[in-house]
């Protein structure tokens, strides 16, 4: 879809160049801005032309957008997620009609100022790609993680129990009961970094364009991402700790 | 020497013919007994009844069984099928954890 667009954009340099003053923000090359002092008849059918680009551009990105905010929003309720007071579901059922009002304000503008004003807040002020996709997908993640997390800590009480038993019994539980230690740490661990990668997921917000927000969100979700991922190994390797403990039950 | 050496032996009043079989008798019977108390008979019946080396695991075995029955009847079949389902929360994870970065770069616009 990105591509596409580019193309279009790109082909419409020529046409945007007869405006250059307004349509800058589209990459225009440097050497057509000169031309924008003298308007003529054929600049304002070039103008109308590029005033069109714009809110075709501007509708495919918003449909775009739509799509991937229903894929989003399904995502997120596929499973229990980290977004449990729904900030993010909030988000993302918000934008999808914000970007159709958007697209209705784009249709109907007149002007290329309000028509690039329009069309840049289509990315700027909703980053749906850009912050919520990753917001949602790492909120999905940080959810699955907590499911497991809790799951794997009853289930190492229930094993500490029958090792236990078994130990009493007059079997040599000494392996069963190093994995059994060393699973309650990686489900320790896992679990502070899930809480730490929800609060950072939760602090996300749209930037509106601020470079610092855009730079604050992304360092956000890549930490995030990287206790997520962290978190992921501890779980794994505690699965694998009570596989050892569960053959070393089933030898006795 | 070797008349006096066998007579004694060859002599049939001094050792009774019924006397030695009343006593092996007696062995076989507790030999049997011991088998059918300590539950092993079956096992015991297919070794080497001259062994008693063999004897001896017979009997002591049962007494290692029944200290680890408790133990070894602890189910984990709960546990495992929650591994199943932590393991496909993980698989999950994964995908998500793969899927957004890669879906982010979709539109660098935003």
């Amino acid at each position: 879809m990105h591509l596409p667009l580019t193309s279009t954009i790109a082909r419409g340099a020529a046409v945007f160049a007869v405006v250059a003053g307004i349509t800058a923000g589209l990459a225009l090359p440097a050497s057509a801005a000169p031309v924008v002092t003298k308007p003529t008849a054929a600049s304002g059918a070039a103008a109308a032309t590029a005033l069109d680009q714009i809110k075709a551009a501007g509708a495919a990105a918003i449909s775009q957008r739509e799509a991937q905010l229903t894929k989003l929003a399904g995502r997120l309720s596929a499973a229990p997620s980290c977004d449990a007071d729904g900030t993010i579901a909030g988000i993302i059922a918000a934008d999808g009609p914000a970007l159709a009002g958007i697209g209705t304000k784009l249709a109907a503008d007149t002007t290329l100022v309000d028509a690039k004003a329009d069309y840049q807040s289509i990315f700027d002020d909703y980053r749906v790609y850009l912050v919520v996709t990753p917001q949602a997908y790492a909120a999905a993640a940080c959810g699955r993680i907590d499911v497991a997390t809790t799951t794997l800590t009853a289930d190492q009480a229930k094993l500490d129990t029958r090792v236990k038993a078994a130990a009493a019994g007059g079997a040599d539980m000494t392996a069963a009961e190093a994995a059994l230690t060393d699973m309650g740490t990686k489900i320790a661990d896992a679990t502070t970094k899930g809480d730490r990668a929800a609060a950072s997921l939760a602090a996300l917000v749209p930037d509106h364009g601020d470079k610092a927000v855009i730079g604050s969100n992304a360092a956000a979700v890549d930490a995030a991402h990287a206790d997520l991922e962290s978190a992921h190994a501890d779980l794994t390797a505690a699965t694998q700790d009570a596989r050892t403990i569960i053959a070393a039950l089933k030898a006795v | 020497m070797i008349n006096d050496l066998v007579l004694p032996v060859a002599e049939p009043t001094e050792r009774p013919p019924r006397r030695s079989w009343v006593t092996g008798s007696a062995a076989i019977a507790v030999v049997a007994l011991a088998m059918a108390l300590s539950g092993c008979g079956a096992r015991a019946a297919h070794r080497d009844a001259t062994s008693s080396t063999s004897t001896t695991v017979a009997v002591t075995a049962p007494s290692t069984t029944a200290a680890t029955t408790p133990t070894s009847a602890q189910p984990t079949d709960d546990i495992e099928e929650d591994l199943t389902s932590v393991q496909a929360d993980l698989d999950g994870a994964a995908q998500d954890l793969r899927d957004g970065p890669a879906e982010a770069t979709t539109d660098a616009r935003g």
